[in-house]
């Protein structure tokens, strides 16, 4: 499934967040979408998964606009890990889970053996297999995202959209989700923060500023020194790693010089 | 991936109905215990009467072939008249309120919610109370529900014409309308009640206001039915959408559920079903607050599972309220609002503190 | 048993009446105390009795004035109070009945009876909070009086400010009786108020005395709804309860121990109750066949046999002059048979009534009525009818006493007939006259006049019978008002007494030659005189007389001197009115050398009636037993 987001503008209270930005992923990509806080990256993605609807501008998945669907169709094509956790109710992380298979489900249809397959393949896929019955709200933070991410697992989407997946985790988790998802091959476009986790696993990135995009293309071509200084405006030095054979960026605090 | 780090001693498996055989037992059991309830209600009340009469009576009206009557004619019209239509509406409304109270908690994820957040109830006592002060009596004895639910009506308006904010209702703004308004009709409600100078007529108000069953009648019975069959089906279809919903906005929105219409359609179903209930049973309070929460404890939030086991429950729990407020002061009679406070927030208050220490149980 | 009480009650009044009158010089003009003196207090006695209220009495009716109200606390005034303000409508009822209305300034907005109690400023409701401190010391009150012990907040205001107030909680007959008294003392009016109780006990006790005759299995059980949701009743100690206790009826509920309970139909049910009663308030929710929509209700004996009515929430809540109506009216619904129809908006209408050659209908009793003519009004005084009456004309001479209070609340149209366009701007739409001339053709204020402005209109019969007039003639009249306005067993209570005097004065009758009357109107050429038609001649017969003209075919009529002269009447009976008085008359007559022949001359044998007595109405056995005094004085002795 490609994606193709065009001119797409969006402002609340007189405020553009998001100012005529333009991406495409293509299918099977692994899309990263990043800048610093505030730089419209949520909005922006809110905008894709059809929460928030764009001033001008369109978003297609496929040929499709995704707002000439209803919004059952487009949460079968669009699987979504938020940031929003939890409520207040007690669900467990099995009923969790499940809930990502309700777009396929009609109305009187009931909960079949092969929806409580996937849930529990889901599960396996994030290792909370064995939190099953627990309640989702007893979790920590990062068990709550991997829940999520399963529950995007379960709605079995062609499309994936990922807001900041990595927050809360232990970096043995953000590599395993990352990796998780990159071995998919459905196309995804994630808000990251880490810049390196973004050079390692992203085929494509978009910079944003102050919802504008300032930057795009493949990491090597992005993540210049140059680009981190005026979009994070910090001192960085970017090579590639030996060990990775990817981008590595280094960030240089004022306090320490490089001696060479 | 191996094993997470936390206490596998937390990993409790929750108490009942985890199975969908268990589940239908427990609905099968409710049910069971909701029909002994109706039964034993109807044969208590102030005048004493055989059990065996009451249910020879029942079958007379239903099958007249099979009795001879031996009874006298104020016995029948005490059975059947009486007594039949009050546990029956007990049951009606019990029901109602928890399967209501249920949907509004996860409407707007805020388990205090209870179905006279959006004003309803208030709405419903203005109207009671302009026509018990002032006697209208344009549609006869239906004149106070009618008005009871004109009133529910117009309130449910107001929050709704308040909560709306550039053609979208959120969840904040529609619990703040529903204070508000709820506070200006409590306000001319009491004004109306002050400037009352008839004792009789501010009694007879506050024990609207309190709740009861005491003028229920055959005739009352089928509008509520009928609201509360389609309502709990309808929601019960819609128990998916629920379970999302109830997790958070952007959530349900991911999942398929076209928040705003589907909030609009349950805020309207669930004023329309309130403001019917409220109409013949006045303002019964915590039922709707106070049995989702117990219920959940025991089957879980999931919706297809808590609507179904509230209705029952909620129906069992109104009907013996009922006859404590019946058989207490006999002659007399005590409102059961009074009751279910009085019953209610102790057990709740134990019940927490016998569960783990979140709001909710052990898991 | 009510009989006995109500004659210590007559007891205690008398004893109270001794001991105000006995102490000082006079209860009348007020005459100057002594100065440094104060008279001393006596003590009303405490009769055997339970039921009467101690009230610690001052000595006159002049200052100071000190009582002791229903809250125990004791009350000093140091003159007798202007301006009275009342805090409850059963106060103000009181206070008009014994004649202090003038001096009240100010009462509730509950207070609408009589009717020009509503015009006074208000201060408030009934409960504590709605009444308005501000708006009573507003009103300057030197006496405020209080109708509930739940007014106490401000009573206690009230006294902070320095404001005398008295409570009257009465919660029995006897105890409104006492308050009735109490307000009497309080306002100087002991005496008016006195004849308001004594009247009320006197029809109370009738009532009782025809309860007495009822059998047992003619007593009803009643059951008595308040409200009727919640479900609400009433118990034993309330008035309504008491008084179907006093008229022998069996509450249902008499067994509660609240004052107003809360009940379940299942009760109700079971205790199948054969009269079900309620107040007016109720009205629609309380007829037969609105009781018969409530589910099982249709089986109640009460609503199978139609027997559900409702009375005048306000007399029978009010504790106040009007208990008496309340009684009677009670009576009049559970035993129809004896006391007539019931009261109920239901009994006895549509009415049609032939009155003079005229026949009207009558869908409801009429509310607004003018009376022309003292001895008509009089009639619808004493059948209680003031609360109807928008208007009156014609005074002859004064109202009767016991009906001056009820009369003083009436707008006087007119001191004659009012013109048609002063009778109609009071938009009546029941008239009454007295005389043929109230309706008279060329005043423009014809009944057909009025029918045409959608009143309804009543000719004294006396102008239009056939034949002579007689008591029955009389009695017609009250009978046909009574069933008009609904209160048919008052009627025939005003008959019965009526009747009952002129029999007691009858028994006296020496036996023996009638002595010869002749009565003088007026006239100095010719006699005008009263003939064989009319009433006066029927109360000349009934007083033992013998009326010389009764051959005169006419009401009045005009003979001549010589026949006077020739008849040689015994007694010369003078009708007084107008501007000749009765000793001008008399001196008149005395001075005529032609009529000084006549024994009655020679022998100075005169009476005299005032004119309103020898017109058809409730003043006709008084003119008896004056007659049968002047003609048979040892008789009386």
């Amino acid at each position: 499934m490609k994606l193709a987001v065009d001119a797409v503008t969006w402002g609340v209270a007189g405020a553009m967040i998001v100012r005529d930005v333009s991406l495409s992923c293509a299918p099977g990509s692994l899309v990263g979408l990043i800048g610093p806080n505030g730089s419209g990256k949520s909005s922006l993605l809110r905008c894709v998964y059809r929460v928030l609807q764009p001033d001008a501008g369109s978003i297609q998945l496929d040929t499709e606009d995704v707002w000439r669907l209803s919004a059952r169709q487009a949460a079968r094509h669009i699987g979504v890990v938020l940031q929003e956790h939890g409520g207040e109710f007690e669900f467990s992380v099995r009923e969790m889970v499940l809930m990502g298979r309700a777009p396929h489900k009609a109305l009187f249809e009931r909960d079949s053996a092969e929806d409580l397959r996937i849930v529990e393949e889901a599960l396996r896929k994030v290792d909370m297999l064995e939190f099953a019955e627990r309640s989702f709200l007893t979790l920590s933070g990062g068990e709550k995202q991997r829940v999520l991410v399963a529950r995007a697992l379960a709605q079995q989407t062609r499309f994936l959209a990922l807001d900041e997946p990595t927050n809360h985790l232990d970096i043995r988790y953000q590599l395993e989700v990352l990796d998780l998802v990159r071995g998919l091959g459905v196309t995804t476009i994630a808000a990251l923060h880490d810049l390196n986790l973004a050079a390692l696993y992203c085929d494509q990135l978009y910079v944003l500023k102050a919802g504008a995009l300032v930057a795009s293309g493949p990491p090597a071509e992005v993540l210049t020194p140059a680009l981190i200084q005026s979009v994070y405006g910090v001192r960085a030095e970017v090579a590639p790693h030996p060990a990775t054979g990817r981008l590595h960026v280094v960030f240089l605090p004022r306090c320490m010089e490089v001696s060479r | 991936m191996s094993q997470a780090a936390t206490n596998p001693a937390q990993t409790a498996v929750r108490p009942l109905a985890t199975t969908r055989l268990s589940f239908g037992a427990l609905l099968l059991g409710l049910t069971a215990l909701l029909m002994l309830s109706v039964t034993l209600a109807v044969m208590i009340g102030p005048v004493p009467l055989a059990p065996g009469l009451v249910w020879r009576v029942a079958l007379y009206q239903v099958a007249p072939a099979l009795v001879t009557p031996d009874w006298a004619p104020f016995q029948q019209n005490i059975v059947w008249e009486i007594r039949f239509p009050r546990v029956l509406l007990g049951g009606l409304v019990g029901a109602g309120l928890a399967v209501v109270g249920a949907t509004m908690q996860a409407l707007v994820r805020n388990p205090l919610a209870d179905p006279y957040l959006l004003g309803v109830s208030s709405g419903a006592s203005l109207g009671a109370v302009a026509v018990i002060l002032f006697g209208f009596s344009w549609f006869g004895i239906f004149s106070l529900s009618i008005a009871a639910f004109l009133g529910a009506l117009l309130a449910f308006g107001a929050v709704y014409i308040l909560a709306l904010h550039g053609g979208r209702l959120t969840t904040g703004r529609l619990i703040l309308s529903g204070v508000a308004v709820a506070y200006v009709f409590a306000a001319l409600t009491n004004f109306l009640i002050y400037n009352a100078d008839d004792g009789e007529e501010v009694k007879s108000v506050i024990f609207w206001m309190l709740g009861g069953l005491g003028g229920a009648r055959w005739d009352y019975l089928g509008l509520p039915a009928l609201a509360l069959a389609l309502g709990t089906l309808y929601l019960t279809m819609q128990a998916r959408a629920l379970n999302a919903l109830s997790v958070g906005e952007e959530t349900a929105a991911t999942l398929g559920v076209d928040t705003s219409r589907f909030r609009r359609q349950i805020l309207a179903l669930t004023s329309l079903l309130t403001g019917t209930l409220v109409a013949v049973s006045g303002g019964i309070g915590f039922v709707g607050l106070m049995l989702p929460h117990i219920l959940r404890l025991l089957v879980g939030a999931d919706h297809r599972r808590l609507l179904p086991v509230a209705a029952l429950a909620g129906a069992i729990f109104l009907i013996w309220v009922d006859v404590l407020a019946r058989v207490i002061v006999a002659p007399q009679e005590l409102p059961i609002g009074i009751i279910t406070a009085l019953l209610g927030a102790p057990f709740f208050i134990w019940l927490m503190r016998h569960s783990s220490d979140m709001l909710g149980g052990r898991r | 048993m009510i009989v006995s009480i109500r004659y210590l009650s007559l007891l205690a009044i008398l004893a109270i009446a001794l001991a105000a009158c006995g102490a000082a010089p006079a209860a009348q003009p007020p005459t100057p105390l002594p100065t440094g003196t104060a008279p001393a207090p006596t003590q009303a006695p405490t009769t055997p009795a339970p039921t009467v209220v101690p009230t610690t009495v001052s000595a006159t009716a002049v200052a100071p004035i000190s009582v002791t109200d229903d809250l125990g606390r004791t009350v000093t005034l140091d003159a007798v109070p202007r301006r009275i303000v009342s805090l409850a409508p059963s106060v103000t009822e009181i206070l008009f009945a014994i004649g202090a209305d003038p001096r009240v300034v100010g009462n509730t907005r509950f207070c609408n009876y009589p009717p020009e109690a509503a015009d006074l400023p208000e201060i408030g409701g009934f409960s504590a909070s709605s009444i308005s401190i501000e708006a009573i010391v507003g009103l300057e009150p030197d006496l405020v009086i209080a109708g509930t012990a739940r007014q106490q907040p401000v009573v206690e205001q009230l006294e902070q400010l320095g404001v005398p107030v008295v409570v009257l909680a009465p919660a029995s007959v006897d105890a409104v009786y006492a308050s009735i008294l109490q307000v009497g003392v309080l306002t100087g009016n002991s005496d008016e108020a006195m004849q308001v109780v004594a009247t009320m006990q006197d029809r109370i006790a009738a009532v009782a005395d025809v309860v007495a005759t009822i059998p047992d299995t003619e007593r009803p059980t009643v059951y008595w709804e308040v409200f009727n949701d919640p479900l609400t009743t009433t118990g034993p100690n309330t008035f309504i309860g008491q008084m179907m206790a006093l008229i022998g009826a069996t509450n249902i509920f008499a067994d509660a121990s609240e004052d107003y309970p809360a009940i379940s139909p299942e009760t109700v049910f079971e205790r199948n109750p054969q009269v079900i009663l309620g107040p007016d308030s109720q009205g629609d929710l309380l007829t037969a066949e609105a009781l018969s929509e409530r589910p099982g209700w249709a089986d109640i004996q009460a609503v199978r046999d139609g027997r559900v009515y409702t009375l005048d929430g306000d007399i029978i809540s009010r504790p106040g002059p009007r208990l008496a109506d309340a009684i009677e009216s009670l009576a009049a619904t559970l035993y129809p048979a004896a006391f007539g129809t019931p009261s109920s908006a239901t009994g006895g209408f549509p009415l049609t009534i032939e009155n003079c050659g005229i026949t009207q209908t009558y869908d409801a009793p009429p509310a607004r009525a003018v009376t022309m003519n003292q001895h008509v009004t009089e009639v619808m005084l004493a059948l209680g009818l003031q609360d109807r009456l928008v208007g009156t004309a014609y005074l002859d001479d004064a109202i009767l006493p016991e009906y001056q209070a009820a009369y003083d609340a009436i707008p006087v149209l007119a001191e004659e007939y009012p013109a048609l366009e002063v009778l109609l701007a009071a938009q009546p739409d029941f008239v009454y006259g007295g005389f043929r001339s109230a309706f008279a053709e060329d005043s423009g204020r014809t009944r057909a006049a009025l029918a045409e402005n959608g009143a309804n209109s009543f000719l004294s019969t006396e102008y239009c019978a056939e034949g002579p007039v007689t008591m029955e003639t009389v009695y017609a009249d009250i009978r046909a008002i009574g069933a008009i306005f609904d209160v048919l067993e008052r009627a025939e209570a005003l008959i019965g007494e009526m009747q009952a005097q002129i029999d007691a004065v009858q028994a006296k009758l020496p036996s023996g030659e009638r002595l010869r009357v002749f009565v003088y109107d007026s006239g100095e050429d010719t006699p005008f005189t009263a003939g064989g038609n009319g009433i006066a001649n029927e109360i000349i017969t009934l007083a033992g007389g013998e009326n010389i003209f009764a051959d005169l075919n006419e009401t009045f009529g005009e003979p001549s001197w010589e026949e006077v002269i020739a008849r040689d009447p015994e007694v010369i009976l003078i009708f007084d009115y107008g501007d000749t008085s009765a000793e001008q008359k008399q001196e008149f007559l005395l001075n005529t050398p032609a009529l000084a022949g006549i024994s009655a001359i020679q022998n100075e044998r005169f009476a005299v009636l005032p004119l309103s007595s020898v017109v058809a109405g409730v003043r006709n056995p008084d003119a008896v037993e004056q007659v049968e005094r002047a003609l048979y004085p040892e008789a009386f002795k």
